[in-house]
């Protein structure tokens, strides 16, 4: 574990010591598997919200994290939506950001040569408007050791030509998901939507074209309106809702994925308290993602790691899986 | 996008005092814990428990010094956050600040410098005259406000040594400026005391002069077009939504000549000749 430089009485060295101390029980007690990954604890980063992943390293070390979602990569790069981009509302997040990525040859050369330092499970998230940009990706990062799995995008409401298409249909998505289970040997977690009638029919379908984890959930299809103007606040409308108003419906959806299959559920949505995670993983939840939190208190997972240590000592469990409902 | 350990820090601090200075300005100064390397121009995320927002919200480093520590942010009581961070309910509590973040003004020796605030955006500039005088520099600065309530005293807004001038229209900083320009060039000593000179009396040697600026976006855009037609270099300061100050959410992109940039991390201050004024 990657320690912080700093002596002095900072956040950041407190976390690094905090993070230091509680590494061991985290080992034993918070430790989960997702199909073939091993994860140190429950907590992972989710994509978008955390760049990729060195962002935060001075207030965070980030082998504190179970896993960390990089930002979603596209084969071309995306410069992203024009205007306004993010937006609070109601408590929570509006975004529009549009997928704004280097693209896959920056990736390869500036990116990848970074993340092993980052001293805990890389998932790379792939996203594209055709199936054959998901292949592509997969294909040419399998030779990346330091990425451990993979993250389809199916999901992602900003792009018009993108993944929403994908992620609202069953039939796409196992269509989509056997090709890139075809294209690659690493995890595949295929990240959906919630902005559907039945999550079930998506969950199954994502399962039935080879999936090893479910990522549930995106953001929520939002929008604002400025009053002003009498216009939409955002140049493509609508936009991705998320924070903590999103909390109760993403516990819905993590739940009801959770019943429809067997796989691995990661949850995540508006998760910013101990007690949001622990009711995700009592959902269903193998892992927990965060996602908005990472904005506004960027040293969360200290205190949520210790947290959730403790909930599992205090429940005389052996490991936080035992805790799952299934 | 490499922060390094040596990068922005996080603490939980109470304020040490939060000072009214009128009946829309105040200024929360904290103690941090530990030294830091804070240019003018940088700037800093504050949220509290307290106050029902969600994101942290930006502010310019107002003042520094690194003796005692203590930052200082000047703050206008615009919305929600900043109406109740200086509650003394609020105010009593820890706040997370997070910082120092972006990059500020580019500082170098110059003749001559000219800085140009309007409401809020005063707040950085006395950081960065405080910065000038320090490497003994010749500092002139203009300060525009909404009306004569809101004016902030001279004393509050730049360290003494500094010429200055305040207006109560923000827009019209730009003619202040203008009028300190004009009556340097016609003296041409560069000692700057602000006359009645012409306005429009054209300064024949703007070498050496350097314009930073902060405020709101008609009032850069005007002094933008004015300082491209004397040739005159200028640094602005500019606002966006930010979601995450650090680089890592993309929300606070901003289109320039030579592509986008996010202000967090690359701005928020920038070259005047790259902003599309009129996106
Ligand atoms: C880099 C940077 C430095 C800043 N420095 C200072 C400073 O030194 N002193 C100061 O008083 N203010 C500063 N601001 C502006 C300050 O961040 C906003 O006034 C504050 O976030 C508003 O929060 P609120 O909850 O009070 O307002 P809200 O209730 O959220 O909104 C009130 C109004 O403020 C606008 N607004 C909200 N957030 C921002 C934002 N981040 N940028 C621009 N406009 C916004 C909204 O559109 C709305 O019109 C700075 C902004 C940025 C981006
Ligand atoms: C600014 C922002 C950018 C995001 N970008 C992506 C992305 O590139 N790919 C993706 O799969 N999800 C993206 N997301 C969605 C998050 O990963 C997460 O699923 C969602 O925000 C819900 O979790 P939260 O409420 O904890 O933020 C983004 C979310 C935000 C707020
Ligand atoms: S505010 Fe998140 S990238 Fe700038």
């Amino acid at each position: 574990m990657r320690r912080m430089s700093s002596s002095t009485d900072s956040q950041s060295a407190q976390n690094a010591r905090y993070a230091q101390d509680t590494q061991d029980v985290q080992d034993s007690r918070l430790s989960c598997t997702l199909g073939s990954l091993t994860l140190k604890n429950p907590l992972i980063a989710a994509s978008g919200t955390y760049a990729f992943g060195e962002a935060y390293r001075s207030v965070l070390d980030p082998g504190i994290w179970g896993a960390i979602t990089l930002k979603s990569v596209t084969p071309e790069p995306r410069p992203g939506n024009p205007g306004q981009r993010i937006r609070e509302c109601h408590g929570g997040l509006l975004n529009s950001i549009g997928l704004a990525n280097p693209g896959l040859d920056e990736f390869e050369k500036d990116i990848i040569p970074l993340l092993g330092d980052l001293d805990t499970v890389v998932i790379a998230s792939l996203a594209g408007s055709v199936s054959s940009d998901y292949t592509k990706l997969a294909a040419r990062l399998n030779q990346y050791a330091v990425i451990n799995a993979y993250e389809l995008n199916l999901s992602c409401p900003n792009v018009r030509e993108g993944g929403l298409a994908f992620g609202a249909d069953p039939t796409k998505i196992e269509a989509l998901v056997g090709q890139v289970r075809h294209a690659t040997s690493k995890p595949l977690l295929v990240k959906l939507t919630p902005n559907v009638t039945s999550i079930a029919d998506t969950v199954r379908a994502a399962e039935a074209g080879g999936a090893d984890a479910i990522v549930m959930c995106n953001t929520f299809l939002g929008m604002d309106i400025d009053l002003n103007t009498g216009r939409p606040v955002f140049e493509n409308t609508y936009a991705g809702f998320s924070g903590p108003p999103v909390f109760p419906l993403a516990l819905r959806c993590v739940h009801q994925t959770a019943a429809a299959t067997k796989l691995p559920v990661i949850g995540m949505g508006g998760v910013s308290t101990l007690e949001d995670v622990q009711k995700m993983i009592l959902a269903g939840a193998s892992a927990v993602g965060l996602g908005t939190l990472n904005f506004t208190r960027p040293d969360a997972p200290v205190e949520l790691c210790a947290g959730l240590d403790q909930w599992v000592a205090n429940k005389g469990a052996a490991n936080i899986q035992d805790l799952r409902s299934n | 996008m490499l922060c390094g350990a040596q990068g922005p820090k996080l603490y939980r601090i109470i304020p040490e005092s939060v000072d009214r200075l009128n009946q829309r300005f105040y200024r929360m100064n904290l103690i941090l814990p530990e030294q830091l390397s804070i240019h003018p121009g940088q700037f800093v995320t504050l949220k509290s428990e307290k106050v029902p927002v969600l994101l942290p919200r930006p502010f310019c480093v107002h003042r520094w010094d690194p003796q005692s520590r203590r930052i200082s942010l000047l703050i206008e009581a615009r919305g929600t956050a900043t109406a109740m961070f200086c509650d003394s309910d609020v105010a009593r509590h820890p706040f997370q600040i997070l910082g120092p973040l972006g990059h500020g003004f580019k500082v170098k020796p110059a003749q001559h410098h000219f800085l140009v605030g309007g409401g809020c955006g005063v707040a950085p500039l006395h950081f960065l005259a405080a910065e000038l005088l320090r490497n003994a520099q010749q500092v002139s600065l203009a300060a525009g406000f909404r009306d004569q309530e809101d004016a902030l005293a001279p004393e509050l807004i730049t360290p003494p040594g500094t010429a200055i001038n305040v207006t109560c229209n923000p827009v019209t900083a730009v003619d202040l400026f203008r009028e300190q320009l004009a009556s340097l060039s016609v003296r041409d000593d560069a000692t700057v005391g602000v006359s009645d000179v012409a306005d429009d009396a054209d300064p024949t040697d703007t070498n050496g002069v350097m314009v930073y600026a902060c405020g709101p976006h008609v009032m850069l855009k005007s002094l933008a077009a004015f300082c491209r037609e004397r040739g005159l270099p200028l640094q602005v300061s500019l606002e966006r939504m930010m979601g995450c100050g650090m680089g890592a959410c993309q929300g606070c992109s901003c289109g320039t000549k030579t592509g986008s940039v996010l202000l967090c991390s690359e701005g928020p201050v920038l070259d005047a000749t790259v902003v599309n004024w009129d996106a």
